[in-house]
């Protein structure tokens, strides 16, 4: 019997065929893996460390697939909480969790030197470029996008942390992305 | 398929989808599945026999020559820093319960010499149960001047009660009090100074290295403790090729076990098996050499070598209750829960409302195993929103760390929370606001293991914002 084709599905569509069909978890898997490591790395600059956590947030989103709700938000914000909630544990502990991968009986993973270099490899390659732009910019305006875009963080936290308004979050973030869009027109 | 950077972990994925998806549908077609795996269980406890084991008493070495010795040539500097981790008896942790603390009778030789390394425990006033792991000496838990320690000075720093979190390793006692935790720490400093990690160096990126010291591979140590329960009568581990089996201690199946360090790289999990797991603490022991536990009457768990990651029933095999003779707590049921939630519309200048959430605890709540949480709606994005209704006294103002914030509760004490306002949400948008207020309570060993919190109902609520 042939497969179904999930690539036309959407996120959300694909968390709620998980519980039918796993095949669906995998283009998940796919369309996020990138991201997820290059985040981690980012944050660690280690490319073992960067897989370790990119495993157990998506045991964890796979654990919790049938429970995502559309009307709750984008399964990527979801998938980015629980990346940045491993994460500030992971700096708290001094360790990487591991229990939801247990709890789905997820094998560890042993990954040679030359899997290590692919992981870093691909994670810095999409981060390389945008984090050079992205130090072109002012400060203000490069901690707004770097929080709202890299870290997936919402206006009302990066206003938070950053201690001004939202809507002047809104206004830094807009003006940012448009300043990076110029230059990467003017770079291709 | 994209170009995949892990496509091991892709596969392993699947797979573990596919285990999920095969469950539930085992779940949903035999509904007399879960008495036949009972009934399996009890014929084997009840089948199994008892067979003598050939106990050598490799840990229990009591403080002795070696330790008067040593005292002899290192000196005590100051105390490590105490962090005020117990400092409420109402709150957090709670407070160190008298007479509760006791050094086990465990001296641990270290395999690269020196002071031996022992083990202390302590419950507090809110059900909770910690071990603490040092070096020995003079019959006092200490860490020692080195691996980037205390300046280095080659001194005895005596380890204080309160000290990091991390380092504690609490869990939920069980219902009568007793400790059940297992812990593994791979790349400890052999200074066992709390908060040290030893890391190579390199290990990590500048903006986190200050968190981290550095050591020779020579200065780590990996450790494996912790307490088996009153059932636990021995455990036996490999190592180097060659199986150990010794008693554990005292009437809390308590154990310890050093070992050089192994750890070159900080890679977890996703690393080799050698370099897996460092730093996991658990309810049965795991990502470490011990291969058996073996409990009083005949029992035996067989860790499953080939899958340590696994815990609870399966991480035995034949499959065994774990952790063994741990007694759960009584969670508070529906029934005796059940309460009305009262909503209050609040008007806070022109067109922001706020919504004052209030109703009385139908129980006390006296340890961290509970926590109120509301739950609400906002209609204008109809995102869920949640909150932990943690009220009162806090655990400590001075230090946050990972303690968490609840405080007891008495029966009939009234709760508020305001919805539209700091911290639980911006001023609500026009529409019907609905919520629930449930009670989330561990019933396991292990806190904040989602997998041992139930959510118990306690009402829910609905008020129009104009």
């Amino acid at each position: 019997m042939a497969r179904p084709d999930h690539t036309q599905a959407d996120d959300a569509e694909l968390l709620a065929l998980t519980a039918g069909d796993p095949e669906a978890f995998g283009v998940f898997y796919e369309r996020y893996e990138a991201q997820l490591l290059g985040f981690f790395w980012r944050a660690t600059r280690r490319a073992d460390i960067a897989a370790d956590l990119t495993a157990e947030v998506f045991a964890a989103a796979l654990e919790s697939a049938a429970a995502f709700r559309p009307q709750s938000g984008s399964a990527r914000g979801w998938l980015f909480g629980i990346a940045r909630h491993q994460l500030a544990d992971t700096w708290r502990r001094g360790r990487v969790e591991d229990r939801a991968r247990r709890r789905m009986q997820v094998a560890p993973l042993t990954l040679t030197d030359e899997a290590l270099e692919r992981v870093e490899e691909l994670a810095s390659r999409a981060s390389r470029d945008a984090v050079q732009l992205l130090e072109s910019l002012p400060e203000d305006q490069r901690l707004a996008v770097d929080g709202r875009v890299l870290h997936e963080l919402d206006y009302a936290e990066l206003a938070v942390s950053l201690s001004c308004s939202q809507s002047l979050v809104r206004q830094r973030v807009s003006r940012g992305l448009r300043a990076l869009r110029a230059r990467l027109e003017e770079t291709t | 398929m994209t170009d995949l950077g892990i496509p091991e972990l892709h596969r392993a994925l699947i797979d573990a989808a596919r285990r999920q998806h095969e469950a539930a549908a085992v779940r949903t077609s035999d509904p007399r599945d879960a008495p036949a795996r009972d009934s399996r269980r009890r014929s084997w406890l009840g089948g199994s026999r008892w067979r003598a084991l050939p106990v050598m008493m490799l840990v229990l070495v009591l403080v002795g020559a070696a330790v008067a010795l040593a005292s002899g040539l290192i000196s005590f500097g100051a105390p490590a820093a105490s962090v005020p981790v117990f400092a409420n008896p109402r709150a957090g942790l709670g407070r160190i319960a008298p007479g509760t603390v006791r050094l086990l009778p465990l001296s641990v030789p270290d395999p690269h010499g020196g002071l031996p390394w022992g083990m202390r425990v302590l419950s507090t006033t809110r059900g909770v149960g910690c071990l603490q792991v040092g070096r020995l000496l003079d019959g006092r838990l200490v860490a020692l001047g080195q691996d980037g320690a205390f300046g280095n000075d080659g001194r005895a720093h005596e380890l204080p009660l309160s000290t990091n979190v991390e380092r504690l390793n609490c869990s939920f006692v069980d219902a009568r009090g007793r400790i059940f935790d297992n812990v593994t720490i791979k790349s400890q400093a052999a200074s066992a100074a709390p908060g040290v990690h030893c890391e190579p160096p390199g290990a990590y990126a500048a903006s986190h290295r200050a968190a981290f010291s550095t050591c020779p591979l020579a200065d780590e140590r990996n450790l494996y403790y912790g307490m088996l329960g009153p059932d636990a009568t021995s455990l036996t581990y490999s190592l180097d090729g060659n199986s150990h089996t010794v008693a554990t201690v005292g009437g809390d199946g308590a154990y310890l076990i050093v070992t050089p360090g192994t750890t070159h790289r900080y890679s977890g999990a996703a690393g080799s098996h050698e370099r897996a797991g460092l730093y996991t603490h658990d309810e049965v022991p795991v990502y470490g050499p011990i291969t058996a536990i073996h409990y009083r009457g005949g029992a035996t768990c067989h860790l499953v070598t080939a899958e340590r990651w696994i815990y609870g029933p399966r991480a035995c095999d034949p499959a065994l209750p774990e952790p063994y003779g741990y007694v759960r707590a009584a969670v508070p049921t529906p029934a005796e829960l059940a309460a009305p939630i009262h909503a209050k519309l609040i008007r806070r200048g022109a067109g922001r409302w706020q919504v004052r959430v209030r109703f009385a605890s139908p129980v006390a709540i006296s340890s961290l195993r509970g926590e109120y949480q509301l739950q609400w709606r906002d209609p204008a994005t109809g995102h869920e929103a949640y909150a932990s209704m943690s009220f009162g006294e806090r655990a400590s103002s001075r230090y946050s760390g990972m303690i968490p914030q609840g405080a007891n509760i008495k029966a009939g004490q009234i709760l508020t929370a305001t919805i539209g306002a700091s911290p639980l949400g911006a001023p609500l948008a026009p529409g019907a606001t609905s919520g629930s207020v449930t009670l989330r309570y561990a019933d396991g060993p292990l806190i904040g293991a989602e997998e041992d919190t139930v959510s118990i109902p306690v009402g829910s609520f609905t008020i129009r914002v104009p």
